[in-house]
């Protein structure tokens, strides 16, 4: 290579060097106001038809011929190396242009977005009876269901409550006025006989539902909500029946809560019992929702009446199994906190919009 | 059941126990203790004086000022109103200080000028009896000084248990204590019978026949004659037992059989002998047309059902419930005849509920009455008259001792036999899975309950049950009664061992739940209301009486008479709802409930039935098919909502949106996509069908294959107003056949044809067409566009009547989009089928391009 000073070539590289000088100049000039719009000037000032870059490639024609490979080499870098700055240089701009956007534009994100009234909800009946029927699947219980105005073969005969006797007073029965034997379900015990009546042992049932007595008051409401469940198998005992129940409540209030059984009397069980929850609030040391008692009713349950059993087509001696019935209404007040019942089925949006849509 | 702590104590010993103990020993017996009232009437200083000295008040004729020693301390000067307060006498005297019942204080005063340091009581005045004159006279050997409550035991225990029906046994204090007596193993102490009370030679059957007309009425029957009797009031002890137990206090006779029937379960009724026309006791059916005046007073016609005692003329009680006014025992009566019986229970049942009355009898005799004590209780009875009476003669009252007969009269219609139950060991351990209970500790539980092993081989004992135990039927039954002595506490925790379960669930089921949590999802809020409707909803809804939903189910005995009607559409509910919400001020609410609906198919008519009601007629997917074959009513599974207007209000980045028929439709789109249901179609309602919708802003819903899914629709403004509603902007509101629903969602979809690689072309359209033709059928005409190659999407974007548009024309304008699946298509292609669409329209609607 010539090293020639005034020659053509040592000519292009003095120009080069004066365009990069340039350029830098421009740069240092850039940063001060960078903007796309800047960067896209000095790239037409540098490598636009008009250009600099683009004007010393045009004085490569007037070189000789042995120089015009160098000096195009020469010019060639320089044109890749000011299109690779320039580019970075446009990135920067537009990164800079969005930053500056996005600190202009900046939202009250604390504003309110909800315009309607309400807002989706679930009712706390169906809540809980959700969050009792998944810890009955759980245990490997089926759910099963049934009529809610139902023959009184399926509500009380089956069950062996014998026509006009007491234990039928102990439920406030609504009639259907125009047929005979057809009344609104008392409880959902009715479903261990629609159950039975079509499947075979073993079962595990539960079944939740709606439930009428012609009652009215401030703890009572013609319409309530209970669950059935009951367990039929050969071998099923009482002991059975208490782990079940204790693990069941266990699972839904607490551990440590403790559970009882006291005996009582309902038509289709025998033996018969109530059973208890230690009260969740005063965990047993006694309060104003337990009546100072410790304890909290929460339902009934006992081993299957053989009477049932064969009301049903069930062999009596080679089957046993327990059944247990429960209010789902006074669960849901007491895991909400709630203290009016009639609450519950007054459709008041302010009250039941406060609940959430999974439990 | 009220339980006198002092009282039970007469039968068995419980001297060592808290109240706590026992209640909870009672309640671990099934004896469930409902609560626990403590009794101490009189606080303070209320004790035994004597009068020293009466004279006659200075300033009036009827006091007294007495000077009354109180055993300790001066004599007492106490100003007394009473004709009985005379020199001597022993009374109840309450000191300053001291309150009695009804929370009357005992202050220092001064009565008509004299100073007054107490009070001299009155058996009204110590709570102890109604009304009565004069100051209690106590005996002479009354200990002065000593706390008068005390001295008649005042102080009590009241246990409040609330019995199961089926333990009539403990409707009698002694069926208490007996079972106490099992789970403590303490002696039973049955008070025994006195024969020498008994008079030899007296003998009932010269008093008074007995006749039962057939086992229907009454198996057994006693009678026994007490002559020379006497209607006093009854000693203290006695009129405090019958009160305590909430019954009141009435004559010494009366009392007498109340506290043998609170003592051992069984009722008693005493007749005045002199009533009896004709010696005759029958025990039959009442005539056509009979009437009795019972003793409350009241004439009461009687049915061919109920159960009578009659003289030879003459109903003279309603047997098992309530005496006759005309045979009662009055302050004049001598001669008596205890009637202690058994009387079908099932009968008295219907008669004390057609009759409105329900007494302790009648109380005890539906449940079962013990048949073989009767006459042990007849003698009883008897025996009590005869202690209460002698106390009274004891204490200075001028009385003849009563006469007991010693023989009474005993009619059985039917012969009986003693009940035995077997009960295998094995079958009670497994059962309760208490493998450590052996025969001898089984054995002894219910000996001390009344059950008397009869015959024992191996593993199967066999038990006569107590005739007292109307309930026990079966050997589980023993088995609770061991089960529940031994104590449900100590059977053991475990959980059952069994197969995998592979029991169905109804698909239905979970689909509820889905849908609730979609409409929450939405927005809406769940509520749950009570399923009656009156008369005046369906005249709000218009449905008349032809009407599919007037095919109502109806109770018999409404919580509110005109609400007597099951609900046949679940909406109004809802609208019941929204007015709660307006009442509280609340605009705007937005709510759903999925609950199921009642129809009566007798009452729907068999043909003619419009489409959309047709689905009335099938049975819900709930019942089993089992169930299905039973002459029962329909229910069907539905869900229903309302939007409230505003649907949304307005805000600072929105305006007010009025709730709209389409915002309905929206939300049910959107609400069956979620579900995978698509290929929808709606309709114009049939105002017959819904007339409570707006006949030109509803819709019917119908899936793929015309099954009908629903309604959505503007509430009709005549509907809106019924209900007190503004009848301009009326609620949105919609009910689906979630049956219907949950099946269409099983309908298979096929999801392959997947996208497409090839970009569409779109082109827009504005077509004026005759103001009548409507969406749907734009849908019908692009479906029937037989030259379709490309056209892949429509979608409306402008609907336009006004300036420019010929009246009777309107304007719609459509996006479309063209789309091939193996090439990118050309202007070319899209001219050409655009240019065939055009053609395709204007022939089918006379679309004109705008």
């Amino acid at each position: 290579m010539s090293e020639g000073k005034g020659s053509p070539l040592q000519e292009t590289t003095s120009k080069v060097a004066d365009i990069q000088l340039g350029l830098q100049h421009d740069l240092d000039a850039l940063k001060t106001q960078l903007s796309p719009r800047a960067v896209e000037d000095l790239k037409v000032k540098y490598l636009g038809r008009k250009g600099q870059v683009t004007a010393l490639m045009e004085t490569l024609k007037s070189l000789p011929k042995e120089e015009k490979p160098a000096a195009g080499k020469i010019i060639n870098e320089l044109r890749q190396k000011l299109e690779g700055e320039l580019e970075i240089w446009r990135q920067k701009a537009e990164d800079h242009a969005l930053e500056q956007s996005l600190t202009q534009h900046k939202l009250d994100i604390s504003l309110p977005v909800q315009t309607t009234t309400g807002q989706g909800s679930l009712h706390p009946v169906t809540l809980m009876r959700r969050v009792l029927l998944a810890e009955f699947r759980r245990l490997g219980f089926t759910v099963y269901d049934g009529p809610e105005v139902d023959l009184d073969f399926y509500n009380f005969s089956a069950l062996n409550f014998k026509d006009d006797h007491p234990a039928r007073d102990m439920q406030d029965t609504f009639f259907i006025g125009e047929r005979a034997k057809t009344i609104l379900r008392t409880h959902t015990s009715n479903i261990q006989i629609h159950a039975m009546m079509v499947e075979q042992a073993p079962l595990r049932i539960v079944a939740p539902g709606r439930t009428y007595r012609c009652d009215s008051d401030l703890t009572h409401t013609p319409m309530f909500h209970q669950i059935e469940g009951f367990v039929v198998d050969e071998g099923i005992d009482m002991g059975d029946m208490k782990g079940v129940i204790d693990r069941f409540l266990k699972a839904v209030f607490g551990q440590d809560l403790a559970t009882r059984l006291r005996p009582s009397f309902f038509p289709f069980v025998e033996p018969g019992a109530e059973f208890d929850l230690q009260c969740v609030a005063c965990r047993g040391k006694g309060c104003r929702i337990c009546k100072q008692t410790g304890w909290l009713e929460l339902g009934g349950l006992g081993m299957i009446h053989p009477n049932v059993f064969e009301a049903v087509g069930y062999d009596s001696d080679r089957y046993t199994g327990f059944a247990f019935g429960f209010g789902i209404d006074r669960i849901a007040m007491l895991r909400y906190g709630l203290a009016d019942l009639r609450q519950l089925f007054e459709g008041n949006q302010q009250f039941l919009g406060q609940f959430p849509i999974h439990p | 059941m009220r339980v006198s702590l002092r009282w039970l104590q007469e039968y068995i010993d419980l001297a060592d126990l808290t109240i706590g103990e026992i209640s909870s020993t009672l309640t671990q017996l099934g004896l469930e203790v409902e609560g626990i009232e403590l009794l101490a009437p009189l606080k303070g200083d209320v004790v035994v004086g004597q009068i020293l000295k009466a004279v006659t008040h200075p300033n009036a004729d009827k006091l007294r000022v007495c000077t009354v020693d109180v055993g300790k301390g001066e004599a007492l000067k106490i100003v007394c109103g009473a004709p009985n307060a005379r020199d001597g006498i022993k009374v109840v005297v309450a000191r300053i200080g001291s309150v009695l019942p009804k929370d009357f204080k005992i202050k220092e005063s001064k009565i008509r000028g004299e100073d007054s340091f107490g009070m001299l009581c009155s058996e009204a005045e110590l709570g102890l009896s109604e009304g009565h004159d004069g100051i209690i006279e106590l005996p002479a050997d009354a200990p002065l000084g000593l706390s008068v409550s005390e001295y008649w035991q005042l102080e009590d225990t009241i246990i409040e248990i609330g019995l199961t029906p089926n333990r009539s046994d403990c409707l009698g204090i002694i069926g208490i204590a007996r079972d106490l007596s099992a789970r403590l193993k303490r002696p039973l102490r049955v008070p025994t019978l006195h024969p020498a009370w008994h008079k030899e030679d007296l003998d009932s059957t010269s008093k008074v026949r007995v006749q039962i007309s057939s086992a229907q009425e009454s198996l057994r029957f006693v009678a026994l004659h007490v002559g020379h009797v006497t209607a006093a009031s009854s000693p203290v002890w006695l009129q405090q037992r019958v009160q305590r137990a909430g019954m009141r206090a009435i004559n010494l006779i009366v009392d007498a059989t109340n506290y043998v029937m609170l003592e051992t379960g069984h009722p008693i009724h005493a007749y005045d002998e002199r009533d009896l026309r004709g010696g005759l006791i029958q025990v039959r059916r009442a005539h056509a047309g009979e009437k009795l005046k019972t003793l409350d007073g009241q004439d009461r016609d009687l049915h061919a059902d109920d159960i009578v005692i009659a003289d030879a003329e003459q109903a003279i009680g309603l047997a098992g419930i309530m005496g006759g006014a005309n045979s009662e025992v009055k302050s004049d009566t001598q001669n008596i005849i205890i009637e202690v019986a058994h009387f079908n229970p099932s009968l008295i049942r219907k008669t004390a509920k057609r009759q409105g009355i329900h007494t302790e009898a009648s109380h005890r005799f539906e449940r079962g009455i013990d048949v073989e004590r009767l006459a042990w209780v007849a003698q009883r009875v008897a025996e009590v008259i005869y202690l209460a009476t002698q106390e009274l003669k004891d204490k200075g009252q001028d009385l003849p001792l009563p006469e007991i007969a010693s023989r009474w009269i005993d009619v059985e219609s039917e012969a009986r036999s003693i009940r035995r139950v077997t009960l295998r060991l094995s079958r009670l351990r497994k059962m309760t899975a208490l493998p450590q209970i052996d025969g001898t500790e089984m054995t002894e539980i219910l000996s001390r309950l009344g059950f008397k092993l009869a015959a024992e081989t191996g593993d199967v004992y066999e038990f006569e049950t107590p005739s007292w135990r109307q309930d026990i039927d079966r050997e589980v039954d023993l088995i609770e009664e061991v089960v529940r002595v031994y104590g449900y506490d100590r059977i053991p925790v475990k959980l059952p061992r069994m197969e995998l379960g592979a029991l169905p669930e109804h698909p239905l089921i979970d689909f509820i739940d889905e849908s609730k949590v979609s409409f929450a999802g939405f927005g809406l809020s769940e509520v749950i209301t009570f399923p009656f409707m009156s008369g005046e909803d369906f005249a709000a809804l218009g449905i008349d009486a032809e009407h599919p939903l007037a095919a109502t189910v109806k109770l018999a005995n409404p919580l509110v008479e005109h609400e007597k009607h099951l609900r046949s559409i679940v909406l109004t509910g809802l609208i019941k709802s929204l007015l709660e919400n307006r009442r509280h001020g609340i605009q705007g609410a937005q709510l759903f409930e999925a609950a199921r609906s009642f129809h009566e198919p007798r009452a729907l008519p068999t043909e003619g039935l419009s489409p959309v009601w047709g689905h009335l007629k099938k049975q819900g997917a709930h019942i089993s098919l089992r169930a299905h074959q039973d002459d029962r009513v329909l229910e069907h599974n539905r869900i229903a909502g309302l939007l409230d207007q505003p649907f949304t209000m307005k805000s600072w980045n929105q305006g007010e949106q009025a709730a709209s028929f389409f915002q309905g439709k929206s939300l049910l789109l959107r609400y069956l996509r979620g579900f995978g249901i698509e290929s929808l179609r709606f309709t114009p309602i049939e105002a017959k069908d819904f007339p409570w919708l707006h006949p030109g802003a509803a819709a019917v819903l119908w899936s793929q294959n015309s099954q009908f899914l629903g309604y959505v629709g503007e509430l009709h403004p005549r509907t809106a107003k019924a209900y007190g509603l503004d009848f301009q902007n009326t609620p949105v509101v919609f009910e689906l056949d979630l049956e219907a629903i949950q099946l269409a969602s099983c309908q298979p979809a096929s999801y392959a044809s997947g996208s497409v690689k090839f970009p569409p072309v779109a082109r827009d359209l504005a077509l004026v067409v005759a103001s009548t033709i409507s969406y749907s059928d734009f849908e019908r005409s692009f479906a029937s566009f037989k030259q379709k190659k490309h056209l892949k999407t429509y979608r409306v974007f402008d609907v336009y009547q006004g300036t420019n548009i010929p009246a009777g024309k309107k304007s719609m304008a459509f996006s479309l989009q063209f789309q091939a699946a193996d090439r990118t298509l050309t202007d070319q292609d899209v001219e050409k089928e655009l240019e065939a669409l055009l053609v395709h329209l204007k022939g089918d609607l006379s679309a004109e391009l705008r």
